[in-house]
């Protein structure tokens, strides 16, 4: 019996902790952009470091992508850039802004 | 305007300019004015069996023509008499089908890589075999499979191979489609798909009879649309004075009345000069602008700096020619301009169409009799978003463009191409080989061993114009029919049959019960309230073609402007000069110029610059054609005298032409033909040609990748000429 209440205890708390987190994590998010989005089409290193989550080395990363290989057309085309997933993309997609050009087709 | 052309004669002692020149000739079939040389001319009865009409396959003026054929086999080709665009005439190239045809060199059967050499399939284990490669994909990567296979997509086969390929890989749930844009004019169709609400041409070329003058924006007619030289003349006959822009003189210098020569990619400076002009002088139409322009203060701001004298500088072209072209557009009622697809060629192609826009937007030259804007290369019809809404799975991710596709098969993310076009036609084109080599499986849909069929491991011939039917659209927006005028050769197939049937094999009864190339054509046009009147029976009775849009069954076509109401397609219904993700309108060199200071840039002190020759369309096509290698010179430089002194070079002296990626060897050229400290050099030379003239060493394997935010560059780069001694 103990030892359920133990586990049950432990189960509480590591899922407290796991919300907690999560919301810690999303009120410094709102902390650190008040609200504001981030343009991934125009965005600097240190402006993407801005979101939650996102590290200077995934940052640099993401530049780098984005000049050698044009504009962004959805935010989807982040996971094209190594060490970005879903799961990173689900969580900050709200901080995220798209506004770029893309190519029309070809006329000719 | 002191820039005025000099006339010249064709008394050329250069044999090379003289064949060149007469094949401009003889394309010409009987323009009026301009003799009616003997090229392209139908056989007389009794010679042939029948007649199918048939269009060409190259360039975007789309010549409708007939294949005369005698015991099942093409033996001649000539311009439709009844094609109203062309008056009846047709270039080479086109004439070229009838070798390429029956060409030695053709690739009749599939044929799959066994190590170093290349075994005999059946089609139908070929398909199985792209089949089994395809669905593996799907099958390793079940959670993310939709950008691992791309496609290279089909060019001017015809609209049903491009509608099939699309269906096949969407349906299949593959999103990575890559048209040619990114290396064409995708930057100046998104651009006026921005300032006007359609990317294609918003006027048809007729209507330069109606203009007072025609302003050709690098241009170059009669080099590279030769039939419609007609249409200059017969204007120029009527009194419109045709001005032409192009740092080159080419042939279209022999039809215009003034020929203005800029420095290559400066011409946005230039047109940010003449609205600096006009604005300044309020020489532009304020009625107009007040309902049917937004951004014009954005414009006047932007252009403020842009006075007489810097443009002077910038351009290299005098403060009065400068002067007098800005009173064109302050005094004429009705201007018609054209663009070129090498304004395409530029990182500052953008701002270079935004301010061609903005230039006959405020003065009222957009729409209307004798007024307009032409793209070249700009006539592929738009209303198939429905048609591809319909046939895609669910939920499936956007396109990757071209760059991001590279970048995929370079770390081996792309497990599966196919390949439908030539990987030279991108710049730093080695890479774009090496990346290819890296990938698991590439299927070459292609007609010649040529380089790409080289690098696959899978090849499924093709078929070439007389061998299928298929609708096909040119640069007046028109729509036009080819039949099939002879059985292809072994099993080469067309691509809407390639796909079709590949599509079936994928995708089973959920791909679109068709089985020609006419029902994939009516699949298209009931989806398209835009199509309505481009009903097949209309399309294939006419010899110039049915203009898109066109609503109704009956009545008038798309002809002239794509604004007929004055209303532009834009959300706002009016010209949007302002685009957001460009900032305000702005000039700035190209890319990589030596006008550009930067570290490692004084080594290439020379302007770059390249282009398209009469006698050459696209890699893999005209390359393997020894007619036309009769006519090509494989790889040279034209280089000014001035320039060519100070290097030390002579006429025909052997050179380097070196850019930060590499080299080339070509033979010099002195000639006034291009401006001091620029260089020009033909695009055609094929390593793969069997033939002298064509093969050369590939220029686009030396130009280095710069792009703007949709395309690549092509000119305006440093790059430098050194004399081979010893």
């Amino acid at each position: 019996m103990r030892s359920k209440n133990l586990i049950k205890m432990v189960l509480f708390a590591f899922a407290a902790v796991v919300v907690l987190t999560g919301i810690s994590s999303q009120v410094v998010a709102d902390e650190k952009l008040k609200g504001k989005t981030v343009n991934v089409n125009k965005a600097t290193v240190q402006e993407f470091q801005q979101v939650p989550l996102i590290s200077k080395e995934l940052a640099e990363k993401i530049v780098k992508y984005r000049e050698k290989n044009g504009d962004f057309q959805v935010l989807e085309e982040l996971l094209q850039v190594e060490g970005f997933s879903r799961d990173l993309l689900r969580k900050i997609k709200g901080f995220l802004l798209l506004e770029g050009i893309g190519g029309e087709e070809c006329t000719c | 305007m002191k820039d005025k052309q000099e006339k010249r004669g064709l008394n050329r002692r250069d044999f090379m300019k003289i064949s060149a020149a007469a094949l401009t000739g003889c394309m010409l079939g009987q323009t009026p004015g301009l003799g009616s040389l003997v090229f392209g001319q139908p056989l007389a009865p009794g010679q042939f069996d029948r007649e199918v009409v048939s269009c060409c396959q190259f360039c975007q003026v789309r010549c409708t023509t007939k294949v005369q054929v005698k015991d099942g086999r093409a033996i001649n080709v000539y311009g439709h008499p009844d094609n109203s665009w062309t008056g009846g005439g047709m270039c080479p190239k086109g004439k070229s089908m009838v070798e390429l045809t029956y060409s030695p060199h053709r690739l009749l059967h599939p044929m799959v890589r066994r190590g170093e050499k290349w075994e005999q399939i059946p089609y139908s284990e070929a398909l199985e075999l792209i089949t089994d490669k395809m669905n593996k994909v799907k099958a390793e990567f079940p959670e993310e499979y939709e950008h691992r296979v791309a496609l290279f997509a089909p060019l001017w086969e015809s609209r049903e191979s491009e509608l099939a390929a699309e269906t096949t890989m969407h349906l299949a749930g593959f999103s990575d489609i890559c048209s040619p844009g990114d290396g064409c004019i995708g930057n100046s169709a998104t651009t006026l798909s921005i300032c006007l609400g359609s990317a294609v041409s918003p006027t048809t070329l007729d209507e330069i009879l109606n203009a007072e003058v025609a302003v050709l924006f690098g241009a170059n007619i009669a080099e590279i649309y030769p039939p419609y030289v007609r249409w200059l003349v017969a204007a120029r006959e009527k009194g419109v004075r045709i001005i032409y822009l192009d740092p080159r003189r080419t042939p279209t210098s022999n039809f215009c009345d003034v020929h203005l020569r800029p420095r290559p990619g400066t011409d946005g400076a230039l047109v940010m000069g003449l609205l600096q002009h006009l604005i300044a002088n309020n020489l532009y139409d304020q009625e107009y602008v007040a309902s049917k322009v937004n951004g014009f203060d954005m414009v006047a701001e932007a252009v403020r700096p842009y006075t007489v004298e810097k443009v002077a500088e910038i351009t290299g072209l005098t403060k009065e020619s400068i002067q007098d072209l800005a009173q064109v557009w302050g005094r004429s009622k009705r201007i018609l301009s054209w663009m070129g697809a090498s304004l395409s060629r530029y990182t500052n192609s953008m701002q270079t169409v935004q301010a061609i826009i903005a230039l006959q937007a405020i003065t009222n030259n957009l729409v209307g009799q004798g007024k307009g804007l032409m793209n070249v290369q700009g006539g592929k019809p738009g209303g198939d978003d429905e048609f591809s809404k319909k046939y895609r799975v669910p939920d499936l991710a956007p396109g990757l463009s071209f760059r991001k596709m590279l970048a995929n098969m370079e770390r081996n993310y792309v497990r599966v191409v196919l390949l439908n076009s030539s990987f030279r036609r991108y710049p730093d084109s080695d890479r774009v080989r090496k990346a290819l080599e890296g990938v698991d499986f590439v299927v070459y849909r292609g007609f010649f061993m040529t380089e790409e069929a080289k690098v696959s491991h899978l090849i499924v011939p093709g078929t070439l114009t007389f061998e299928s039917d298929g609708s096909q659209y040119g640069a007046q927006r028109q729509v036009v029919w080819r039949q099939q005028a002879v059985v292809a050769p072994g099993e080469a197939v067309p691509d809407w049959r390639f796909y079709l049937d590949l599509g079936r094999k994928l995708c089973g009864e959920t791909y679109p019960a068709v089985n020609s190339a006419a029902e994939i054509y009516e699949l298209m046009r009931e989806t398209s309230p835009s199509w309505k009147g481009l009903s097949l029976e209309r399309v294939k009775a006419s010899a110039s073609g049915v203009i898109w849009p066109c609503f109704k069954p009956e009545g008038a076509d798309g002809r002239g402007s794509l604004y007929p109401e004055g209303k532009f397609l834009t959300s706002s219904g009016k010209v949007e000069l302002n685009i957001k993700a460009l900032g305000p309108l702005a000039w700035s060199e190209p890319k990589g110029s030596p006008f550009v200071k930067e570290a490692g840039s004084e080594g290439f002190p020379l302007v770059f610059s390249q282009g398209k020759v009469v006698q050459h369309w696209q890699h893999t096509f005209t390359e393997w054609s020894g007619f036309m290698a009769q006519f090509s010179e494989g790889n040279f430089v034209q280089v000014h005298p001035e320039t060519a002194a100070r290097l030390n070079l002579s006429d025909l002296d052997p050179a380097w032409l070196e850019t930060e990626l590499g080299r080339i060897q070509v033979r010099t050229k002195v000639t006034e033909d291009v401006l001091p400290g620029v260089i020009w050099t033909p695009s055609y030379p094929d390593p793969a040609s069997p033939f002298a003239g064509n093969k050369g060493q590939s220029i686009n394997s030396i130009i280095p990748g710069y792009w703007d935010k949709v395309s690549a560059q092509f000119n305006g780069f440093g790059c430098r000429l050194t004399k081979i001694t010893g």
